[in-house]
């Protein structure tokens, strides 16, 4: 538990490290808050009950509007830094393959799309999002602490604690009123379901680099044993120098379905 | 017959739709992500193709992958293993990729899009950058260059093409390439590779090419237009994360750090300097490939793809100096295009379709509109009668302001050409400083492009002949006429030269209605124009991103369509 609140802490440490980590940091909540809110906006056409609409209506507004605030706040702090520039230092995104997925995937803030809400139900995304909330009041609120030599961001955040604890408010109060109205086994199932969504997706996400970093150390183990006589023989193997003739191009799609 | 064009996985990740060998609709991934240079399947950007041509992708006859996954493993394995053991690192993270995603490219492209493995084809990565040069020129034969960083194995390209043929007839192989020089050297100048090549060859106006002969030193030329690296000076072979060696700092000193100042003003233009002689060694050798290609390929007319192409100075060398008479270069020169190419290429070559087409613009992608939404809060004002709206934006600009000028379909290619565009009265040399200051927060050295309406393009630059299909894309670099320099100042480059943009009435008649009623009012019809993007983002997608940009920036109005923000 010590070292699992140590780790915790110090991850939210190195977010504010060095004026660069800062920016990225900021950049990546503002990109996490607006894709929030436009996944919140998008659900919007499904749903029915007017009272629960405009709380989700003011929610996305708030979560677009916690991005633009993060966003001016990292573009206020590059403009300090003329020639700094954030992609520079962002991993390469060539090795990255968590990226090659389609657009219907979970977002970076684990809300389901507007298109899932049908299938999902009411209940169920409510649940999600008061367990988001309150994961992310928790997170917002640890690096809020780490900010206090920063007046200005410290002040951002602040306001957005405020609306995070409303959005937590408001979707814990129509799960109470749901298990009032004799729906606790719903609401029940719904939260244990947006618990356990979370869990597994950490679960995959913490696996997934787990399985990179063996992979990595296979490639190198191989890499000094298997590896050293092939890499001997292409050594003594001459590289191609001056002009090559490629072959002529046939014209009946062979070629084309070759991958060599 | 519809065929789907996709390259991706490197950088400039991009789609390409071609009906009966004309294309429909292409787009960068990027413009989707907004993540600039975004390498990932471009999934966004195939929805938006398939949406523009009304068409499933079960419908799609063929997809065209740009390149040839497992002749490009092979150089890369064959490249790790021959610089054994200092690739060792490099060699872990490309096994990693290649044996987990990568070599698995067909099924991975057919589950993805949910279609059968059979219907995915592949050209060569040369072959796509060629096609995508001669299929859309406006010539029936042509000579064809291409020269990049690197493809499967090859570097550049000489070919030919002659109506619907098209034929590489020799390459050069990698590490030897002109296109890796010079993002070593980019590197070295503490910019990004892929990202930063155009900075240096800006930066490049402001320098002496002091350093030439140290870079000249890196390479040897043979009598066959041939070429040759020093590999024993660059690490890119083994090495991802550093292009450059000890040899190289020997040569020209100390390395710049992206964080450190840009040396670039009289008394220490140290950074200016490399970036002039790197720039002058390149132009020497594009020449030279360009006098061999034309003893091997006798055309008058000229085709370039590639990385390179994209460098308009190299571009307007080639040809006022070659025996070229003709030059048509492809708008996306870079990987985005080469989906455009591998589409092309299939079309004509594989399938032996012989219908072409003569590309006279590169408004290719989504609608301004199509990104209008419930979220955009801003308060606009709507002008419904074009000379009205036109006016409106004349006065502003005559009034020193800003103006997102977002329009149409945006545009295939990294130029914003008055689609996604910001504009600006060139007339007032202080326009420049503001605008990279203020509103793109760049480096003050980089230059701007004027546009200007094709009546007037001779009045006011040296358009050199056969540069017609080139001068509407903003490929090339020309001088302004000396006595009109100073109605444009901050839209030309230190050097007095501008990456003009010739408006054609037909291809894009309501910005050239913009700056032809800006000239009747100030006898200038010129429009500073640059694009629509904060530093290090792409270009903004449609109304959604522009209003974020406008109230993230210090833009003074924004005009999308018939809407004015302010």
């Amino acid at each position: 538990m010590i070292i699992a609140k140590f780790i915790f802490n110090a991850r939210h440490r190195r977010a504010w490290s060095n004026p660069e980590r800062k920016i990225q940091t900021l950049e990546s909540f503002a990109q996490t808050e607006i894709d929030a809110g436009e996944s919140i906006l998008s659900a919007l056409p499904y749903v029915d009950n007017p009272r629960l609409r405009k709380h989700l209506e003011r929610h996305a507004k708030d979560e677009l509007e916690h991005g633009y605030l993060f966003s001016a706040q990292a573009q206020k702090l590059r403009k300090l830094q003329p020639n700094s520039s954030s992609i520079y230092k962002k991993p390469d995104k060539l090795y990255n393959l968590s990226r090659f997925k389609t657009s219907t995937e979970l977002n970076s803030h684990d809300f389901f799309s507007g298109e899932n809400y049908e299938k999902l139900g009411e209940i169920t995304y409510v649940a999600m999002l008061n367990i988001a909330e309150a994961k992310a009041e928790k997170v917002f609120s640890k690096h809020h602490q780490l900010l206090h030599d920063d007046p200005e961001t410290f002040k951002i955040f602040e306001r957005i604690l405020k609306d995070e604890r409303y959005h937590v408010s408001y979707t814990g109060k129509f799960l109470t009123e749901w298990t009032n109205q004799g729906k606790t086994k719903q609401v029940k199932k719904a939260l244990s379901f947006a618990k356990k969504a979370r869990l597994l997706n950490s679960i995959k996400r913490k696996s997934s680099k787990v399985g990179e970093k063996i992979g990595y150390l296979i490639l190198y183990i191989l890499y000094f044993t298997a590896i050293i006589p092939f890499a001997f023989a292409s050594k003594i193997s001459r590289t191609k120098k001056g002009w090559q003739y490629p072959v002529k191009v046939s014209q009946d799609l062979k070629q084309g379905h070759s991958q060599y | 017959m519809d065929i789907l064009g996709i390259s991706a996985f490197y950088h400039d990740a991009a789609a390409a739709l071609v009906r009966d060998g004309i294309p429909l609709a292409a787009a960068q991934e990027e413009r989707f992500t907004q993540i600039k240079n975004d390498p990932t399947f471009p999934i966004n950007a195939i929805n938006f193709c398939l949406q523009e041509g009304s068409v499933s992708i079960n419908e799609i006859d063929w997809i065209v992958f740009y390149e040839k996954p497992l002749r490009k493993f092979e150089r890369i394995l064959v490249t790790h293993l021959s610089h054994f053991p200092r690739s060792s690192k490099a060699f872990s993270r490309a096994m990693f990729l290649w044996l987990g995603d990568r070599l698995w490219l067909k099924n991975r492209i057919a589950s993805e899009l949910g279609v059968a493995p059979k219907k995915i084809l592949f050209t060569e990565h040369h072959q796509s950058h060629a096609a995508s040069a001669f299929f859309p020129s406006p010539f029936r034969d042509a000579a064809i260059l291409t020269v990049d960083g690197v493809g499967e194995w090859a570097t550049t390209t000489f070919g030919k093409g002659s109506e619907n043929h098209l034929e590489i007839i020799s390459e050069l192989h990698f590490p030897h390439s002109l296109g890796l020089l010079y993002s070593s050297i980019t590197a070295f100048l503490g910019f990004r590779v892929n990202e930063g090549e155009q900075k240096v060859m800006g930066l490049a106006a402001y320098g002496k090419p002091a350093y030439q002969d140290q870079i000249r030193s890196l390479l040897s030329f043979s009598n066959d237009g041939s070429f040759e690296l020093d590999v024993s000076a660059f690490r890119y072979p083994f090495d991802p994360e550093k292009s450059f060696g000890p040899k190289i700092t020997k040569l020209l000193g100390n390395e710049r750090k992206p964080d450190n100042p840009i040396l670039y003003q009289s008394g220490n233009s140290k950074h200016a300097d490399i970036a002039a002689s790197v720039q002058l060694v390149l132009e020497e050798c594009m020449l030279k490939l360009a006098n061999q290609l034309h003893l091997q390929v006798p055309s008058k007319n000229l085709c370039l793809a590639g990385g390179v192409a994209l460098n308009v100075v190299v571009n307007s060398k080639i040809l006022e100096q070659s025996p070229f008479e003709n030059i048509f270069i492809q708008p996306a020169a870079g990987d985005a295009g080469g989906a455009l190419g591998a589409a092309l290429y299939i079309y004509h070559v594989e399938l032996n379709e012989k219908k072409r087409f003569t590309q006279k613009h590169a408004f290719l992608g989504e609608k301004a509109e199509a990104t209008r939404s419930v979220s955009t809060r801003n308060i606009y004002e709507e002008i419904s009668d074009e000379d009205k709206l036109i006016e409106n934006v004349v006065h502003k600009l005559l009034n020193q302001k800003t103006v997102g000028w977002v329009q149409g379909k945006f545009e295939w290619g990294p130029r914003s050409l008055g689609h996604r565009s910001l504009i600006a009265d060139p007339r007032n040399v202080e326009m420049k400083q503001h605008i990279n200051q203020y509103i793109k927060h760049r480096e003050m050295f980089r230059p701007f492009a004027p546009a200007i309406t094709k009546e007037n393009a001779d009045k006011f630059f040296d358009i050199p002949k056969g540069a017609d299909s080139a001068v509407p894309f903003m490929l090339l670099s020309v001088f302004a006429l000396e006595e009109k320099i100073e109605f444009m100042p901050a839209a030309l480059h230190v050097d007095n030269t501008a990456r003009v943009q010739v408006v054609d009435k037909d291809s894009d008649p309501l910005f050239h209605k913009l700056i032809s009623r800006f000239g009747e009012q100030t006898g200038v019809p010129i429009l500073l124009n640059t694009s629509l993007n904060l530093q290090g983002q792409p270009m903004v997608r449609g109304e959604n991103q522009a209003t974020d940009l406008l109230q993230k920036s210090q833009l003074d109005c924004l005009v999308v369509e018939n809407r004015i923000y302010n």
